[in-house]
């Protein structure tokens, strides 16, 4: 609306212009309509105002104008309003949006800021966690091992042992073996009568003390 | 080893002579006339051989009787045998009455290995010893072994009784191990 109430007024002020100032104009300048018409009338030596129902041609294009312009302004308007109130609409629904999604963004950064955050806590702890567990596991490890080497040793010991018992046991019998082997031998070479009827005397009492 | 068919013939001996010191009696002399048989080889070929008549096995089987001096009972027990073919079987007839003999005298028999031949005196003390350790009467059946080296080793039943040097150092050897 207030586009054509400048219009309105521009031609006005143009109409006022032409009317003030026609005989000022150069022959070299551009015209148009009814000016250059009342130009080339002047050149044939006569200068007079066209007139149109006793009102001046001038008054009646400006009415054209304006008329021209009613029309304008009743067959365009509405769409055009309509169109400026729905584009309003629209860019006001993109920019209420478009500052939900800035607000969406900005929470989205928050967040991220705040679980970067709460990541350099976590990869803190996480390492705090895994010096702590390393060193827990290199202790027990080192427990593992010496118990290990601990139970080596007694193993060790305790072989070195049983092989010496083992060792004494068949040198024992060894010497044991010997030991009869020559007894044997000997009893059988000096035994005499008188120690077999003995020996016959002690069985007996051998026998008399057993238990049956 | 007492074989099946002996003991019918212990049964019967023991029968007709009626008491255990009768059939422990003809027992020794059926033992003496095996312990020749044994020796034999002839005389156990002989008796084994289906060819030979009876009379004839009879004949010396009544030879070496008269010359061990059995009685006519023993004889007469030799001549059955000599006839079914079982004389050759003699010692577990013999084996099968003294068994028979020392149920009904409740003897016990008692096998003895002993390093020397004992004496008398000896044999009776062994004999007062073992029959002390069995509770009853005992028959000793004695056998000489050198390898024991001294003492004796005693079987009665299941129970061994083994008091010779050759023993005692086995059990020695034993206790190293």
């Amino acid at each position: 609306m207030k586009a054509a109430v400048i219009a309105v007024i521009v031609v006005l002020l143009a109409a006022f212009a032409f009317g003030q100032k026609p005989e000022s104009q150069q022959p070299n300048q551009v015209a148009h309509g009814a000016e250059r018409a009342a130009h080339s009338e002047a050149e044939g030596g006569h200068h007079e105002e066209s007139k149109f129902l006793g009102l001046p041609s001038w008054i009646w294009k400006l009415a054209n104008m304006l008329a021209f312009i009613a029309f304008l302004v009743w067959a365009i308007g509405g769409p055009v309003k309509r169109g400026l109130a729905s584009r309003h609409e629209q860019v006001r629904r993109e920019a209420e949006e478009a500052r939900e999604r800035r607000a969406k963004a900005d929470q989205m950064a928050a967040d991220i800021q705040a679980r970067l955050t709460q990541l350099e806590e976590e990869v803190r702890l996480i390492g705090e966690r895994a010096q702590s567990e390393g060193e827990k596991q290199k202790q027990e490890l080192i427990a593992a091992a010496e118990a290990e080497a601990q139970k080596i040793l007694q193993s060790a010991r305790s072989e070195v042992d049983n092989r010496l018992k083992h060792a004494r046991h068949e040198l024992t019998e060894y010497a044991g073996e010997l030991a009869s082997e020559r007894a044997e031998q000997l009893l059988r070479e000096k035994i005499t009568d008188a120690d077999r009827q003995k020996l016959f005397r002690e069985s007996l009492k051998e026998v008399e003390g057993a238990r049956s | 080893m007492i074989r099946r068919f002996a003991r019918p013939y212990a049964r019967a001996i023991m029968d007709v002579l009626g008491s255990p010191e009768k059939a422990n009696a003809l027992r020794n002399e059926l033992a003496r006339f095996d312990t020749v048989r044994k020796a034999s080889a002839d005389l156990q070929e002989m008796y084994a051989n289906p060819g030979i008549e009876h009379d004839s096995k009879m004949k010396v089987t009544r030879t070496i009787s008269t010359r061990l001096g059995l009685s006519d009972m023993a004889v007469k027990v030799l001549e059955v045998l000599i006839r079914n073919h079982r004389v050759n079987n003699l010692d577990s007839i013999v084996e099968a009455l003294a068994e028979m003999v020392r149920q009904a005298t409740n003897t016990v028999a008692a096998d003895v290995r002993s390093a020397h031949r004992l004496s008398n005196q000896e044999e009776a003390d062994l004999r007062l010893t073992l029959e002390k350790k069995a509770g009853r009467k005992v028959e000793l059946m004695l056998s000489t072994d050198a390898d024991l080296i001294g003492g004796f080793v005693a079987r009665i039943g299941s129970e061994v009784y083994d008091t010779s040097v050759a023993g005692k150092i086995e059990r020695f050897r034993e206790s190293l191990d």
